[in-house]
């Protein structure tokens, strides 16, 4: 197995951020490339963000591959109002 | 955000008078060389509060004045900067022009900026290292390389900047995502603020890697670029919640200074010594709005005023408790009326003195919820005895004693003046000149003196100085003078102290700004007759004066007199009650013109009917079966013919004024006992219908 995905979904936000640095953690261990699926947020925020942004640069350290799948509406609007998009390659 | 702030307007200015008198009082007590930090930190506190109240409701031009005092302020209490005098006079001239702004907002006018950038302009040239007197930096230019900048702005700088835009330089803390802030939901505030014209910058340098990562810390700060001239309010407004968990920098957006500005530091590198300070002073305004909100329907600004009272908690609950036992009271008096018969008599009788129990302490605390600590009105003293000084070269001190004395507020509202005249009067005639002084054997600092204290149901409000005492020569020569007496009147020391409460006298040399004018005492004294209350002097030569205040602790009962005529009961206040004599073959005079008068010890007293001035008809009683009360007023006595008299007892007073019109000689009435209605007797309106005045019966005219 080559890849792997990691989904978020619903609301992910601070309350579900111990959960999901839990699992990136756990991905980034596993040496694989990885799949981030956003199309099912319905909600996020900094926090959650914060973490795409961690994920992000540990792949980009290790030479590893990260891709954003479908961000939802909610996603990209956050992603601009935070002044992420050109960081995180999201728009 | 919907909510209408405007309910809360009352609360904030209230709040930021009385934070005023805070600071003021706390730069009054300084002590230059060994700053109190309670001292500087309550001073701090309370401009702190004036500046987030002023923040909330969009007051920006107090937001950016308090903010530079606020600035100089942390200096003072960091330890950065020295107090000195002229520090101390600015931030005293501050809190004056603070105090102005307020007015002006309160009474729904432009506020007059002109003191405020002066001063503002004084502060950011102390700040930007200057001395006083040189030409003030201009806004903001000190700002952005001060080593100072760090714990600068929490709020912003300028009131009436953002003509092209703003720029906001947002550094959270790690922890303001755990306080529930959100970023994103701000920004999409932001967003909605600027309809969209808006640059977001995100710094992520300080991000450490994932694994090191606490996932609910913040480690993301911006830059935020509005370009839309937006109200500065509306941005204040998104970062309100957030001061105490980020710094945020707040700038008008000024041509192209923008990009040389430094990245902004990591949360870690920020200091923020008013750390504490912020977040108490940011819970209590929201949280004392919400308590008050509902007490107070909202109205024009201009009666608002004085329509409201804080009263503590505890008072409300011992009336609401009190309001229950009422209840049971009444409960059980109902059951027992249900199947009443003449057995159940004692009961009732226990039932009723229970019920009447109740309700005089219901009485009681209601009364006390009305009852303010008498320091509301002494705490404007030191300032005014300070200024006062100053201008007259003098050296004063003020001691206060029995500040925690309570009275009612109204009263309190109004005895405020005529104690400033009085003090003022002390200042100005009473103490002497430094050299003066010394000369006299005295130390050179002049003592004024100002107690309160309860006495048998009334309050007694005393100004004391260690002046030179009343001149007695001088104010009988000025009386000749302006031709209230004539040189052959021989007159007690108690007349002749009363002459300086009459209408146009002064014996100042010059008149001053302060006294002299000859309006004042005479005004004293009828503001405090209105009160139902009485000034006395005292004198001793060389040693010093003091005026005594006596005044009813409350304008809503009365201790009066109940006396009748004809089948009519009048109440005579008892405070105004000198004696009640039988006439049986006492010297009685008929002044020729004037009235009857009573040679009473060696005084003359006007004798009026109170049948005749109110045209009752009565069965005519000679005026040796009738009963004289002598009551005094003005510092004149007056004797008032009457039937009988009657019991004294506390009377609830009703104006006549709300429920009738008004009448002259009557200040009031009450609702007896039997429910008859009962007037209250205006004893100085009473003196003025009947024409009388001591002035007329001076000893040459009786003797004649």
């Amino acid at each position: 197995m080559d890849a792997e995905t990691l989904s978020l979904e619903g609301k992910s936000t601070i309350i579900r951020a111990e959960e999901l640095h839990a699992k990136m953690e756990e991905l980034l261990m596993g040496g694989v490339d990885v799949s981030v699926d956003l199309s099912a947020v319905e909600q996020i925020d900094t926090s959650a963000l914060q973490l795409l942004l961690g994920f992000q640069r540990a792949f980009k350290e290790q030479d590893r591959k990260l891709q954003w799948v479908k961000p939802s509406e909610t996603v990209l609007s956050a992603v601009k109002l935070t002044g992420l998009g050109p960081v995180l390659g999201m728009s | 955000m919907s909510v209408d702030l405007s309910q809360f307007h009352q609360v904030f200015f209230e709040e930021s008078y009385e934070g005023l008198d805070a600071m003021e009082n706390g730069l009054l007590n300084m002590d230059m060389d060994d700053i109190d930090s309670e001292v500087i930190n309550t001073i701090f506190r309370s401009a702190h509060s004036i500046k987030g109240g002023a923040g909330t409701f969009g007051f920006n031009q107090i937001t950016g004045f308090t903010h530079v005092v606020e600035t100089v302020l942390d200096e003072i209490r960091g330890g950065d900067r020295k107090m000195d005098q002229s520090l101390l006079d600015i931030l005293l001239a501050s809190v004056d022009c603070l105090r102005g702004l307020l007015q002006d907002l309160q009474s729904g006018d432009e506020p007059e900026m002109d003191t405020a950038n002066e001063l503002k302009a004084k502060f950011e040239a102390i700040l930007s290292g200057q001395t006083e007197g040189s030409a003030p930096s201009s806004n903001g230019a000190s700002d952005s390389g001060n080593s100072q900048s760090g714990n600068e702005d929490q709020n912003g700088s300028t009131p009436d900047g953002g003509g092209e835009g703003w720029f906001i330089r947002f550094i959270p803390e790690p922890q303001l995502l755990q306080s529930g802030n959100e970023p994103v939901r701000m920004f999409r505030q932001l967003e909605e603020v600027s309809e969209g014209k808006m640059d977001v910058k995100v710094f992520h340098d300080k991000m450490p890697t994932l694994s090191a990562m606490n996932p609910e810390h913040c480690y993301l700060s911006w830059e935020i670029t509005i370009k839309k001239n937006v109200d500065r309010a509306q941005i204040d407004e998104v970062f309100e919640w957030v001061i105490d968990d980020a710094e945020v920098h707040i700038e008008p957006l000024v041509g192209t200074t923008l990009t040389e500005e430094p990245a902004p530091a990591s949360p870690a590198e920020v200091e923020k010594p008013s750390d504490l300070v912020t977040s108490a002073a940011k819970e209590k305004v929201p949280e004392k709005a919400d308590t008050k909100a509902a007490k107070k329907p909202p109205s024009s600004p201009q009666t608002q005023e004085s329509s409201s009272i804080r009263v503590s908690i505890d008072k409300v609950d011992s009336l609401i408790n009190m309001v229950g036992e009422l209840v049971i009271t009444q409960s059980m008096l109902g059951q027992l009326g249900q199947n009443f018969d003449i057995s159940r008599i004692q009961r009732l009788q226990e039932g009723l003195a229970q019920l009447e129990h109740n309700t005089r302490e219901l009485q009681e605390s209601v009364m006390k919820i009305r009852m303010m600590p008498i320091s509301f009105v002494f705490s404007r003293f030191p300032r005014l005895v300070r200024d006062t000084s100053r201008i007259l070269n003098k050296k004063i001190e003020l001691v206060m004693s029995g500040e925690s004395t309570e009275l009612d507020k109204t009263v309190m509202e109004k005895i405020g003046d005529p104690l400033v005249h009085l003090i003022r009067n002390s200042m100005d005639h009473g103490i002497e000149t430094p050299d003066k002084r010394v000369a006299n054997g005295k130390s050179e600092t002049g003592t004024v003196k100002l107690t309160a204290y309860h006495q048998s149901g009334n309050i007694v409000i005393e100004i004391k100085d260690d002046g030179a005492g009343l001149n007695k020569e001088k104010i009988l020569s000025k009386a000749i003078e302006n031709g209230l007496i004539t040189e052959d009147q021989t007159l007690t020391d108690e007349q002749v102290h009363d002459l300086i409460f009459q209408p146009g006298f002064s014996t100042a040399d010059q008149v001053s700004d302060l006294s002299g004018r000859g309006v004042g005492m005479d005004v004293v004294r009828r503001n405090i007759s209105a009160l139902n209350g009485t000034v006395e002097v005292e004198s001793f030569p060389g040693k010093g004066s003091s005026f005594i205040i006596r005044l009813p602790l409350t304008l809503a009962i009365l201790d009066g007199q109940l006396v009748s005529v004809g089948d009519q009961t009048f109440i005579f206040p008892l405070v105004s009650i000198v004696e009640s004599i039988q006439l049986e073959g006492r010297d009685l005079n008929n002044v020729g013109g004037y009235s009857d008068v009573l040679l009473l010890r060696d005084e003359y007293v006007p004798i009026i009917p109170l049948s005749g001035t109110f045209n009752l008809n009565v069965e005519s009683k000679t005026l040796e079966e009738s009963i004289i009360v002598v009551v005094e007023t003005e510092g004149e006595k007056i004797g008032v013919v009457v039937d009988e008299l009657m019991g004294q007892q506390q009377v609830v007073i009703k104006s006549l004024e709300e429920n009738y019109k008004r009448i002259e000689g009557i200040s009031g009435a009450t609702i007896l006992g039997d429910g008859t209605v009962a007037l209250i007797i205006d004893i100085s309106g009473l003196a003025k219908m009947a024409g009388v005045s001591i002035k007329h019966l001076d000893a040459s005219t009786i003797a004649a």
